[in-house]
């Protein structure tokens, strides 16, 4: 990924003194990564307070787990795998909660500070559209179109092959198209 | 450009190896063809919103240094409770080892050295002494963060908390194959999970689930030290 500050020989040194036994090591982890991993959760989840539940439970999870890491991904892919999965957690405990009411919430948790309206207006639209696809489809969204991870990372990410990937995307794509067109039609009466 | 070329350049779009002028002539092209199309009017957006550099796209205000400040500190405590759970659990593990050591060496001292005619059903079936000060065998340390599976399957599902629900994905093309995440339980540190209710599985899928995660539970916990 384009931010990512580290080089792999650099997250192996780090991941090399966290196994033995220094604290810093993963506090530098931490400061490294925590951008992206709040912001992967705060586009799932669409507010502040869960995302930042959610990267608190995905360090921690990091940390417990970080002893059996074989850097077969980097550290950044798969922090936002457990970050991702964190926030499907968060996601499915919402829906139990207060079914349907979370998801209408969901999409207009950020606005941007566009000059112009109108495209103000569109992109929340869109936003509301996506935050509305199914779990799969809006998380390849949220990583490939938000995110632009490439297909390679959204895929280590999911935990899909490349072409369920695309497939995903092409799927929302389509349910995208649907759903913009209605609101489209309704609004020209 | 017709309809399903449009929707096809889209996804070309995403394509990893497409940046620079060759990006944004394929986008131009795409909103001219959205302005004039009513069936793809509904993509207009998208198209636009792909002009943007990904971080306008879905813009997200970065907290700033006094909430990091906050969240380095309030993870360092949540960590430091970890590892006071981590030892609390340790101990009591090691307490139970020990106690069962004695509780051998106690039976060893009883019955006396094995000579002919002791038979390991014999050994077994000897009643204990518990003397002054002597502490009963212990059984072995059982989790209570880890709760038994429970016999319900329609029930454990419902009550399944994010740490032991794993995450499937049928592999592509193969909706009957799964493939499945391969971490397990919170114990062991590791991803939380998609509630099998969104993934549509039947009784007999939903069986198959359980019995995994039985599986890997049994795994990982014999795997312990």
């Amino acid at each position: 990924m384009a931010d990512d500050p580290t080089t792999h020989a650099g997250e192996a040194a780090l991941v090399d003194r966290f196994h033995r036994g220094d604290p810093a090591a993963f506090e530098r982890i931490v400061v490294d990564h925590r951008g992206a991993v709040y912001r992967v959760a705060r586009r799932l989840l669409r507010s502040h307070e869960d995302a930042d539940e959610a990267a608190q439970v995905t360090f921690v999870k990091a940390w417990k787990a970080l002893g059996r890491f074989r850097g077969e991904s980097s550290l950044r892919t798969w922090l936002i795998r457990i970050a991702l999965n964190v926030s499907r957690s968060m996601l499915a405990a919402r829906s139990r909660a207060q079914p349907m009411e979370g998801m209408d919430q969901m999409a207009d948790a950020s606005e941007p500070a566009d000059a112009s309206l109108g495209r103000s207006e569109e992109r929340r639209r869109i936003r509301e559209a996506v935050a509305k696809l199914p779990p799969r489809q809006r998380e390849v969204v949220i990583l490939k179109v938000f995110s632009e991870m490439t297909y390679a990372d959204v895929a280590a990410v999911m935990a899909l092959s490349e072409g369920a990937v695309k497939a995903h995307l092409h799927h929302a794509v389509a349910n995208l198209r649907r759903r913009m067109g209605i609101r489209v039609v309704s609004e020209a009466g | 450009m017709d309809c399903e070329r449009f929707e096809a350049e889209l996804l070309e779009v995403f394509d990893d190896g497409l940046v620079g002028e060759p990006r944004r002539a394929r986008l131009e092209a795409l909103l001219r063809h959205a302005r004039g199309c009513p069936a793809c009017a509904a993509l207009e957006g998208l198209a636009e919103m792909l002009q943007l550099p990904p971080d306008r796209r879905d813009p997200i205000e970065d907290p700033d240094d006094a909430y990091w400040a906050s969240f380095q500190q309030r993870l360092a405590e949540r960590l430091r409770a970890e590892e006071v759970r981590r030892r609390r659990r340790t101990t009591v593990a090691w307490l139970g080892s020990l106690a069962a050591l004695l509780s051998l060496a106690v039976a060893v001292w009883w019955l006396g050295p094995l000579g002919d005619g002791d038979t390991t059903a014999e050994i077994a079936s000897t009643e204990l002494p518990v003397q002054g000060g002597a502490e009963p065998p212990v059984t072995p340390f059982v989790d209570e963060a880890e709760p038994p599976i429970p016999e319900d399957l329609d029930e454990d599902l419902k009550r399944a908390t994010p740490d032991t629900l794993i995450a499937l994905e049928p592999l592509a093309g193969d909706g009957d194959t799964w493939s499945a995440d391969p971490l397990g339980p919170f114990g062991d540190g590791e991803d939380g999970w998609l509630l099998p209710e969104e993934l549509g599985l039947d009784d007999e899928g939903r069986r198959a689930l359980l019995e995994w995660i039985q599986e890997q539970e049994a795994r990982l916990r014999g795997g312990r030290a």
